[in-house]
């Protein structure tokens, strides 16, 4: 269940990110999870409206990107999107292969309300 | 009015992480956040090569689990000192878990810490904890098949250790195969089989341990290759 505690470092950077810019209130957060995280979306929605609850976010709309898993197969240089089972190139049957993907969860725009907007 | 960012969400965390290291630093000590599922040999692990790094080194532990203080009770028995961090339930360390303890535990004299994280194949792997470098150990009756299904905790490894090679005449796993899934995650990680019951293979993670360890403070830089 690490989708709390990523969910949480979201939760927090974004508020203080939101407070820099004079924010009362967030409508929308936009984030990008990569591949690596192995981020389960549902759980991490659920997780996100648990913890953003009493914050700035509480009502923010969350627009989640979560980054597919890629081989680069290392025989033919094909690269393609897949899960990370894959246990063969799907063109030329080699398992000599590379895993690709981010690590990072970054936020990538937010929506925000100030107290001048009401 | 909407804010286009680029704002690593991570941040607070790694700050937390970089005070950690540079405590660490401080004192010359490197650090090992050591990793598996539960059940994997990561206590046995330590509890097999800590006699052999103490003849020439300061060593310390930290033992995160979810409940009771067995581990740390195992790694006292061997001579090191040792703090237990339950976790309470929380599935893997937190950067600030590691900083608090490390406010308790008095360095003098210690090169090398482990720390041993709640066993779990997936929450680890996203926290720096303030380590230098990661041990991931894979024990064969997990099966080959591991690396391909949790590539998020074998890709950020420096080391993955595949333990209780003793039992491979029993088990259905391939060293082989079970590498070439590690290398689709991690090209760069030192692979290395090991039996703590046996010893076979323990010279090995001894000599890699100890390549890690950076120079005692103002005599040169750390190796290249080590430190996050």
């Amino acid at each position: 269940m690490h989708e709390f505690s990523l969910a949480a470092c979201l939760v927090e950077t974004a508020g203080e990110l939101a407070r820099a810019h004079g924010a009362v209130r967030v409508t929308e957060l936009a984030c990008r999870a990569g591949a690596f995280t192995q981020i389960e979306p549902l759980t991490f929605r659920s997780a996100f409206t648990v913890v953003a609850a009493e914050s700035l976010l509480a009502e923010a709309r969350l627009v989640l990107d979560v980054e597919a898993f890629r081989l680069r197969c290392r025989s033919c240089g094909v690269v393609k999107e897949c899960g990370p089972g894959q246990t063969a190139c799907p063109l030329c049957g080699s398992q000599d292969m590379v895993l690709l993907g981010d690590h990072g969860l970054t936020i990538t725009s937010m929506t925000l309300e100030t107290d001048d907007e009401g | 009015m909407k804010v286009e960012v680029m704002h690593d969400a991570f941040e607070k965390n790694r700050a937390v992480a970089d005070q950690t290291r540079a405590l660490l630093n401080g004192h010359g000590v490197r650090a090992f956040n050591l990793m598996g599922a539960p059940g994997c040999g990561k206590t046995a692990l330590l509890e097999a090569v800590l006699p052999e790094l103490l003849k020439r080194h300061g060593c310390a532990v930290l033992e995160g689990d979810p409940a009771t203080t067995l581990d740390a009770e195992r790694i006292a028995a061997v001579g090191v000192p040792v703090m237990q961090l339950v976790t309470d339930g929380c599935c893997h360390l937190e950067p600030n878990f590691v900083r608090n303890a490390l406010q308790r535990l008095d360095l003098s004299g210690v090169r090398l810490l482990f720390i041993e994280n709640v066993g779990n194949l997936v929450c680890p792997a996203n926290f720096d904890i303030g380590e230098h470098h990661r041990l991931v150990v894979l024990s064969v009756t997990e099966g080959t098949d591991k690396a391909a299904k949790y590539p998020g905790m074998f890709s950020t490894a420096d080391a993955v250790v595949i333990s209780k090679t003793d039992l491979l005449p029993y088990c259905d796993f391939d060293p082989a195969a079970a590498t070439r899934f590690i290398r689709r995650a991690n090209q760069r990680a030192a692979v290395l089989e090991v039996s703590a019951r046996t010893r076979r293979g323990m010279g090995a993670l001894v000599e890699w341990i100890e390549g890690q360890l950076a120079p005692p403070p103002g005599q040169g830089p750390a190796p290249a290759s080590a430190g996050r």
